[in-house]
């Protein structure tokens, strides 16, 4: 009843990438970087607000997918059907190269976006438990510093795991 | 200008890699299948250290899917299972990837042990050899494959009299106990129920302790024993046994508050039915009375506001399918409600089923169950990779 005609414009922020591009967004989207909200709210956030952290490559993929949860949450959907719509979303968002997710994983963190952190964390947990020891070391670029009778004694230990 | 600088770093993709930092791999780990945690111990030696940290334990446990620990005794096999639920919204059914199963039976201790399942709480359980000759405790973490045996409770278990045991954690001090409630019985040389109670007792054992503690609280003309199996249900810091209260055979629910050691019984929702099929269960976080006397439906009831007599509401009635109707000897124990409705219960120590309150067809739970006269206990369970050594144990032995 009380929808009152959006006479203001829609306000839009400037995010600019560590490589230094600029990416214009609306209001919607920036709010979900917990980290700039302050900057937003306290009217800060001009000319424009520089991430440190980010890529443009990963900026892009987070705004897309901040866009698409702003535009489904108000869309006027039941919320029956918007959790479908995001969970299929979410599905195919997280369809990357495993370097990309981990790049997502610290931007979410970084720009404190909880939902795509946790997309991100559950997704990369996943992985690894249908890997491989060698490839879950390759994954995360860690070096085995075991010696070899070690690795084999633990390996021993924890046989019953290994199905 | 300042921008370059970054812009160089990032250009080696395995940088960032390698300085992934440290707070942002323990959420990652934290989020992997119990089964998958111990497999990684095996990457490297960094890893093994995150994953002993009691932290990265405490975080595992708090993003762990809840599940059922299952326990099923046959003829040559003793099984524990682990398995959680699958999370889709509408569905209820186990998630088969994340079962865990072992053989009691491989390990001597349990070989000719005749095991009941007392308590879950926490990623931790309480097993039982309840032979009276060589009755025992354990307490168990399933997921570290670790087990303790207790020292023996006191008192020889021999028909008529009677033992039953709970476990929980205590609301503020968080200390694990288990209780045993202990009586002799007089009973009815026709009806074989219990009429007279001699004595009886109540022993506790605080994990980390070491012995037992008798606790002097008066339980004279309380019946905790009936035609099947009693198991104290642990809620609310509080462990439940449907009892009978001698003097006017009304059913009460003893309520032993394992902070303060005392007993505070309420009453059941309906006075005294002569052999009353009650088993007691948590649904939505409420504690409630499943009473399978009917012979063509189950009824459940709730109790709304914890403690308050007058809140009990029958909440469920679920239609029995057909070949469950008829008189029966089996009590019936809800565990878990799903969003749908369907409600996951334990008949008897038969099998595990899913009903539907709205249409009266009922499903096996798909878990290779026993068939025959073997038997099945099922319970609530949170993996937990808490040790045990935290606990102040020094016999901690692994299955």
């Amino acid at each position: 009843m009380s929808s009152s005609t959006e006479l203001t414009e829609k306000k839009v922020f400037l995010l600019k990438s560590l490589d230094g591009v600029i990416f214009e967004v609306e209001e919607s989207v920036a709010v979900q970087l917990e980290v700039i909200r302050e900057l937003i709210e306290g009217d800060c956030a001009r000319p424009f607000i520089s991430l440190y952290n980010v890529t443009s490559e990963i900026l892009a993929l987070v705004i897309e997918y901040c866009k698409h949860h702003a535009e489904t949450c108000s869309g006027g959907t039941s919320a029956t059907i918007a959790d479908e719509d995001l969970k299929t979303f979410d599905n195919e968002f997280m369809n990357v190269d495993e370097n990309i997710l981990l790049e997502l994983c610290s931007a979410a963190d970084y720009l404190d976006i909880k939902s795509l952190f946790e997309l991100t964390c559950r997704t990369l947990a996943s992985l690894i438990k249908d890997r491989t020891i060698i490839e879950v070391r390759k994954m995360f670029n860690v070096e085995n510093d075991f010696s070899v009778v070690e690795e084999k004694a633990v390996r021993k230990e924890f046989a019953w795991a290994f199905k | 200008m300042e921008n370059s600088i970054y812009y160089k770093c990032i250009n080696q993709k395995n940088v960032f890699l390698m300085n992934l930092p440290s707070d942002i791999l323990v959420e990652i780990l934290s989020r992997l299948p119990a089964r998958a945690v111990f497999r990684c111990k095996c990457v490297c030696k960094t890893w093994i250290k995150i994953f002993s940290d009691s932290k990265f334990v405490t975080l595992h446990f708090a993003k762990a899917r809840p599940g059922i620990v299952v326990h099923q005794s046959e003829m040559f096999k003793n099984f524990i299972k682990l398995v959680e639920f699958g999370d889709e919204i509408d569905h209820h059914d186990l998630d088969d990837d994340s079962l865990l199963k072992f053989d009691l039976k491989r390990i001597s201790e349990f070989s000719g042990a005749n095991i009941v399942l007392d308590g879950s709480v926490n990623g931790l359980i309480c097993l039982r050899d309840s032979n009276y000759e060589h009755e025992s405790v354990y307490v168990c973490n399933p997921t570290t494959r670790e087990y303790v045996r207790l020292p023996d409770p006191e008192g020889v278990v021999q028909y008529p009299s009677m033992a039953t045991y709970g476990f929980g954690v205590s609301r503020v001090s968080g200390e694990y106990k288990v209780v045993q409630v202990f009586h002799d019985q007089v009973l009815d040389p026709i009806r074989q129920t219990c009429i007279r109670i001699p004595w009886s007792e109540c022993h506790v054992y605080t994990l980390g302790t070491g012995s037992w503690r008798s606790i002097n609280e008066n339980m004279l003309n309380f019946a905790y024993g009936r035609r099947c199996r009693s198991v104290g249900l642990f809620f609310n810091g509080n462990i439940h046994w449907l009892i009978k209260d001698l003097d006017d055979t009304h059913e009460m629910i003893s309520c032993f508050d394992l902070e303060n050691e005392v007993f505070q019984p309420f009453p059941a929702p309906f006075p005294g039915k002569e052999g009353l099929l009650g088993g007691l269960g948590v649904l939505q976080d409420r504690l409630c009375l499943c009473d399978n006397t009917s012979y063509c439906e189950i009824n459940i009831w709730v109790m709304k506001e914890y403690g308050v007599e007058k809140s009990w509401t029958r909440q469920f009635v679920i239609t029995k399918m057909t070949e469950l109707t008829g008189p029966t000897l089996e009590v019936v124990y809800p565990f878990k409600i799903f969003k749908d409705g369907v409600i996951m219960v334990l008949w008897g120590d038969f099998f595990m089923l899913y009903c539907c309150n709205k249409s009266n067809v009922g499903q096996e739970v798909d878990l290779d169950q026993p068939r025959g006269p073997n038997k099945i206990e099922a319970m609530l369970h949170v993996s937990s990779l808490v040790s045990l050594k935290n606990f102040g144990f020094e016999n901690v032995c692994n299955f």
